[in-house]
């Protein structure tokens, strides 16, 4: 039974259709990449998945409920969001920026109990962020504060974790270290991806979209076979297997306009 | 207090050290309750008649427990009680009040370099309470004083920064900080007409303490509704402090959050407009403090709200309490208008600020 699907959803951004009929269905602890061009409507979809945006029609439910139906709270505590907001502008330190996770258990005036900063502190270690628990948010690497919000969405406690573009403007390192402590985390993840190779490598699932729609989906050898790829993306894609971890794994050579 | 323990390797070493930084907070918070006590003596005691500092705590002692006062202390009393401790109470209350809406509304619009008066209440305050000067002597009519003018201009003010900011049902945080900044400058241009065209002298005086505020004016009677309104404020603005965290950070983290960053954000504007309407219309436009006192706050806690909003509340009363001492004693036995010190000492403090914010940036290699 699925954790998370959405039936038949389509989204708008200011009146202007973004994602339309879209369903998919996540099992409990799949790890299931989004993927797209520019403007297909990946992180609209994902901002579809929580309560960000509602959607125009179709439903998302959220095991048997259905998420607008939820609270803001409890939709909180069953479903993690790490965004692209990661300069803050406020010196914030990593160790406050996790704490933020707890707003959806506390009401006013309640305070951190020994349980809740216990549990800060053991999100941050299991990420390795404790050396920088005290360390100003803004100050640190990409890697380093896209590892915080991961912090923060641990200790947020919620089954189901939404990311959007984790690796975006992260270096080869950062961008495999963030996909490898997210994965064994072993929660049921959905991540918007820009780089196809990592989707291919990490997700056990994927869907592509295109200009709002699925155009493809299922495991990454048939969600990302070369032909359709090279329709979508306008591109040249070669398909190959990995030398080293026997992975689904893509080339690119020439755009399409450059072949014909 | 930003320490970089670079030891804490093990969860429990990262609890050890939140278990030291609670504690230092802890002791802040003592240490700024001493200094406020002290400065508040301070303010009762020194002006043109000196009072020593045990005598006048005797004598706020005396009316606290409701003892009569000896009779050779009659003239001292006058002085303390009825001139004195109510500048001072006021001056805590609106130091207080408007560094906590200034921490408020930072988070609000999403920027540290915004103050109450980026919502141009302050200018519309000003226009409304010089507006009833500048007419009033024409029409001949003593029906609302500058105080009321004030107050209305302020609510007249809100309710167009609000109307205007909204588009579709959402009041978003540039918005917000665009059209209070522009409508903050057509106000100021108003009211420096009208300052320009009135001729007559006495007219010209009262139009100067809406220009630049001060607290000459306190006497108990004005006491009450500051504190209710204030009081009002801060608490919703404290119960909130979690909230005000995220809201600092981004509506998307805010929504992911189980928060309706768009509800508080016209809660947070409604319940701090009403608190800095009712301020400047008591004490006339007072800048920087709230722009300075939350800056000072953050420097020292850092950012998180559930400590910023307590310390920016004593830096507060403390600042204001602490310039209007200096600008009674700098010039004495005359005083300069506290909204003129608050000023110029705020004004190198804010380039200071923006200067070190530059380095840091650069340091980060943004």
């Amino acid at each position: 039974m699925p954790i998370i699907h959405t039936q038949h959803i389509s989204l708008s951004l200011s009146g202007t259709p973004v994602v339309t009929d879209v369903s998919l269905e996540v099992g409990h602890g799949e790890f299931v990449g989004i993927v797209g061009p520019n403007g297909s409507g990946k992180t609209t979809l994902l901002r579809g998945l929580h309560r960000a945006l509602k959607p125009q029609a179709g439903a998302v439910l959220v095991g048997m409920d259905d998420l607008w139906q939820l609270s803001a709270n409890e939709a909180a505590r069953r479903i993690a969001v790490v965004s692209q907001e990661n300069q803050i502008g406020f010196d914030f330190t990593t160790s406050e920026v996790a704490a933020m996770g707890r707003i959806p258990y506390k009401q006013g005036f309640a305070r951190d109990s020994d349980a809740d900063r216990q549990l800060i502190a053991q999100s941050l270690s299991e990420l390795g962020l404790a050396p920088l628990a005290h360390r100003s948010f803004d100050a640190m690497s990409g890697g380093e504060r896209q590892r915080t919000l991961i912090a923060r969405a641990l200790v947020q406690q919620a089954p189901i974790l939404l990311l959007d573009e984790p690796t975006n403007h992260l270096d080869i390192h950062y961008q495999l270290d963030v996909l490898h402590r997210v994965h064994s985390l072993k929660l049921t993840t959905i991540a918007a991806l820009h780089d196809l190779n990592l989707a291919a490598a990490w997700c056990q699932r994927i869907y592509v979209i295109d200009r709002g729609q699925v155009v493809a989906s299922g495991a990454p050898h048939e969600a990302l076979a070369a032909d359709l790829i090279s329709r979508v993306f306008r591109v040249q894609a070669t398909a190959f297997t990995h030398p080293v971890s026997g992975k689904h794994q893509l080339l690119f050579d020439r755009t399409a306009e450059e072949a014909s | 207090m930003h320490t970089h323990i670079t030891a804490a390797t093990t969860s429990s070493e990262v609890l050890l050290n939140d278990q030291r930084l609670r504690r230092r907070y802890r002791v802040t918070i003592l240490i700024l309750i001493g200094v406020l006590f002290a400065i508040a003596t301070l303010g009762m005691s020194i002006g043109a008649v000196s009072v020593p500092f045990w005598q006048v705590w005797d004598i706020v002692w005396h009316h606290l427990r409701n003892i009569p006062i000896a009779d050779e202390l009659r003239g001292t009393d006058l002085i303390i009680w009825e001139i004195r401790a109510p500048r001072v109470v006021l001056g805590s209350l609106v130091g207080a009040g408007l560094a906590a809406s200034g921490v408020a509304v930072q988070a609000m619009v999403r920027n540290p370099l915004a103050d109450p008066y980026t919502l141009g209440i302050q200018s519309g305050a000003a226009a409304g309470a010089v507006a009833v000067i500048f007419f009033g002597g024409a029409l001949r009519s003593g029906l609302i004083s500058p105080a009321v003018g004030g107050f209305i201009g302020a609510l007249v003010t809100l309710l167009l920064v609000f109307s205007l900011a909204r588009q579709r049902g959402r009041v978003s945080s540039m918005r917000l900080l665009l059209v209070g900044i522009s409508l903050s400058y057509a106000l100021s241009g108003f009211t420096t007409f009208m300052q320009y065209a009135t001729h007559d002298p006495a007219g010209q005086s009262a139009i100067l303490f809406w220009i630049i505020g001060g607290l000459g004016g306190a006497e108990w009677s004005k006491i009450p509704l500051m504190a209710i309104v204030l009081g009002v404020a801060v608490v919703f603005i404290w119960y909130r402090a979690r909230q005000l965290n995220v809201l600092a950070i981004g509506d998307e983290s805010a929504t992911a959050l189980g928060m309706r960053p768009d509800h508080l954000r016209v809660q947070l504007f409604v319940v701090l407009s009403l608190a800095i309407a009712v301020a400047v219309s008591i004490v006339g436009p007072i800048g920087f403090v709230g722009l300075v006192v939350p800056h000072v706050t953050r420097l020292i806690v850092g950012a998180e709200h559930r400590r910023v909003i307590p310390l920016s509340l004593l830096l507060g009363a403390i600042y204001l309490v602490g310039v209007d001492v200096l600008a009674r004693w700098l010039i004495a036995p005359s005083e300069i208008p506290v909204g003129v010190l608050t000023a110029i000492l705020g004004t190198p403090f804010f380039v200071w600020l923006i200067r070190r914010r530059d380095a840091l940036a650069i340091r980060e290699g943004q």
